[in-house]
């Protein structure tokens, strides 16, 4: 995938070393690279514009990652994808920063590899949906049929309220699937949108993939209701999907 | 033989001994408290019982000397016809006379009771010396002794004088019963309102043991109960500033590395030396993991603030070994419970992570083996096929920080955390884990929890 412009990262953090080490790397890896140590010169660099996408810390004085992110969100008519950085390692602050908005969240400490395979991830999927992403992002609860997903903590709710959980593979095959109803989406799309990583161990092939999906869903693989098999083209998710209203 | 012999009575009769003293301190206060009250009261009764019986003696001795002072003159100078009149109507309950030598053996009382003595001082003070009174051996089981005393006209007149009968009062039988009856409900009462208080410290104690947030005892009861509820409820607190502060600095330590830390590794891409740069970031991986398990640890020893809620549990245990499986590693699934379960889905994902996490570190051959749940709890079993832990280390190995003593194990590294996590999350589920070695090889974890289960919908 060659774009010819460069992608311009914006890095938010109070720490200086860190912010001068993240740049030098990341304008290595091939991006043009702004810096801001607080809310006050972010809002800055976003004015000068062309920003795709903001790598956010969560905890900093003043202003923290997460007031900084419900303000993009909230006033961005085209809002740019958020990376959140934290140093908490909870499944409380994961929830909660994506409820703010961020796209994806990472847990310092971060291996430099796995921030890159994240930032290529986040821009890889606004591409591919750039008008429906803001509104992925904001609903926390995604219905259809008899199943919600959700979005945040990952897992499906079934018709009587209990909790399916979902592996890391199924569910984002699944996102993939309720982002892009009623689309035919062939093997090569579906594995490059559900890699998330570049480390990803991925051996198994979507076709297994989709029918572990499928027993969770209940979904008889000889008479799918939810996910369809076109032979020789792929996959249709064929279900209606309703989107309820966002948690911020 | 002999000393083995008796030594085996002795054991035997000591158990026996032990056996029904009673265990608990209520049992061994009203154990006490009701002997007591029954000797005392029995005593007392057996007290007032023979004082009735003496008194009733010395009464019954008063009349006769009073009655033969004046039968004696009468008889004297009468008619045969009217002597048996007056011996017919002087005749009490407790002697009667008769006239004639009806016995020809005289022989001195050898009873060493007082009663016979006493009497005959009794008599001889009030018949002064007109007569001699000699006492007789009782011939008759009712009869207690015998008196004869010489009319002046030679003829013998015989006293028999019956045993006392013992006075059967059924009205102090039923007070001294109704006694016993009040003895025993209040001795119920008293000790069981003493150890109340104390069975509750007590109870209080064996649930801080899992759950630091429980209510504090009330400080009431005997002052004694109440002052230890009071140190026991200080000692609550301080056991969980204690933890919090724990907690805290864990959390202190562990935040203010990881700036650190993150600025190291970014600075491991300026490394040159591929080399180099491996083992810089192996090092500082391994440091992140201790950061993250220490205040995890930590964290898992406070109560939880995940929410029960219900789990479809076949699929929270699937999804992680496809996780595992996904990732490249080994790891079978075997039974299903079949149920929705409430639960906390992310302490159980945490716990069963772990347990996996040290198979796959030590063994080979990783199974999760869903057993089929009882109507009341579910266990969860991780099977290995490895070196196992040495039989008197498989509790220590639970304790945090421990490491079997194994070459093996230096080198796999790990924190010495995992374990010691799972099982302080487990008491947030209300479950035990429990390690073994397994016939052929290798090691199995047990986790099992209480649940509530309801069908699938």
């Amino acid at each position: 995938m060659h774009i010819n412009k460069m992608d311009h990262l914006l890095i938010v953090d109070d720490d200086e070393e860190i912010r001068d080490l993240l740049q030098q790397y990341l304008e290595k890896s091939g991006y043009q690279v702004s810096t801001a140590a607080n809310g006050k010169q972010m809002r800055a660099v976003l004015a000068a514009g062309g920003v795709d996408l903001i790598v956010l810390d969560l905890m900093m004085p003043v202003e923290d990652g997460l007031v900084l992110c419900r303000e993009l969100t909230a006033t961005q008519t085209h809002p740019i994808p958020i990376l959140m950085l934290s140093a908490r390692n909870e499944e409380a602050d994961r929830i909660l920063g994506l409820e703010m908005g961020a796209d994806d969240y990472l847990t310092k400490p971060f291996a430099s590899r796995e921030l890159l395979a994240r930032i290529r991830a986040v821009l890889r999927r606004t591409r591919m949906i750039p008008t429906q992403l803001r509104e992925v992002k904001t609903s926390r609860l995604v219905r259809f049929g008899e199943w919600s997903l959700d979005t945040h903590a990952r897992h499906l709710i079934d018709k009587s309220g209990a909790l399916v959980s979902l592996s890391g593979a199924e569910y984002r095959l699944l996102r993939v699937f309720v982002d892009h109803p009623q689309r035919v989406l062939n093997r090569d799309q579906l594995l490059g949108l559900t890699q998330n990583r570049e480390s990803d161990y991925f051996d198994r092939s979507i076709d297994i993939l989709v029918s572990r999906l499928r027993r969770r869903l209940q979904d008889n693989s000889r008479e799918p209701v939810y996910i369809k098999t076109l032979r020789s083209e792929g996959y249709i998710f064929s279900c209606n999907v309703e989107r309820q209203g966002d948690g911020v | 033989m002999r000393n083995i012999f008796t030594g085996n009575i002795q054991n035997r009769s000591n158990y026996f001994i032990k056996r029904l003293w009673p265990q608990s301190l209520y049992g061994h206060l009203a154990t006490v408290w009701l002997a007591a009250m029954i000797i005392g009261h029995a005593l007392q009764n057996v007290y007032g019982y023979m004082a009735i019986y003496d008194d009733q003696i010395a009464r019954n001795d008063y009349y006769l000397a009073k009655d033969l002072a004046i039968l004696l003159p009468q008889l004297e100078d009468a008619s045969t016809a009217v002597r048996q009149s007056w011996l017919k109507q002087m005749e009490r309950q407790g002697y009667s006379y008769e006239l004639g030598n009806i016995l020809a053996k005289q022989q001195t009382v050898l009873n060493s009771k007082k009663r016979a003595p006493n009497a005959l001082i009794h008599i001889q003070n009030e018949l002064g010396s007109a007569y001699v009174p000699t006492l007789l051996e009782p011939q008759e089981p009712k009869e207690d002794f015998r008196l004869r005393i010489q009319l002046h006209d030679g003829t013998p007149l015989t006293v028999r004088v019956n045993k006392t009968i013992w006075p059967h009062n059924w009205g102090a039988g039923f007070v001294f019963f109704m006694q016993v009856i009040a003895v025993v409900t209040f001795t119920w009462l008293a000790v069981k309102q003493a150890t109340k208080s104390l069975s509750r410290l007590a109870q209080a104690a064996e649930t801080l043991g899992t759950d630091l947030d429980c209510q504090p005892i009330p400080e009431n009861g005997p002052s004694e109960v109440a002052r230890a509820a009071v140190a026991f409820n200080r000692m609550q607190t301080q056991i969980k500033d204690h933890l919090a502060e724990r907690v805290q600095i864990l959390a202190s330590i562990s935040h203010d590395l990881q700036t650190p830390i993150t600025r190291m590794l970014l600075r491991t891409e300026l490394i040159e030396n591929a080399e180099q740069q491996r083992k810089w970031q192996t090092d500082l991986n391994a440091m992140q993991i201790l950061v993250e398990e220490g205040i995890t640890y930590a964290r898992s020893a406070q109560r939880t603030t995940e929410i029960v809620c219900r789990v479809d549990i076949d699929a929270l245990l699937d999804s992680l070994v496809c996780d595992y499986v996904d990732a490249g590693e080994q790891i079978r699934i075997s039974g299903e419970v079949g149920k929705i379960i409430s639960t906390r889905p992310n302490t159980l994902k945490r716990i069963i992570t772990n347990l996996l996490d040290n198979a796959l570190k030590f063994a080979t051959d990783v199974e999760l083996q869903i057993n089929k749940p009882s109507p009341t709890s579910l266990t969860i079993k991780i099977l290995d096929r490895g070196p196992g832990i040495p039989e008197g280390e498989l509790a220590a190995v639970l304790q945090p920080f421990y490491r079997v003593e194994n070459s093996r194990n230096r080198h796999t590294g790990g924190t010495g955390l995992g374990l010691a996590i799972a099982q302080q999350l487990s008491h947030s589920l209300q479950g035990t884990i429990t390690l073994s070695n397994r016939e052929g090889g290798g090691l199995e974890a047990s986790l099992v929890f209480p649940i509530v289960r309801e069908n699938k919908v």
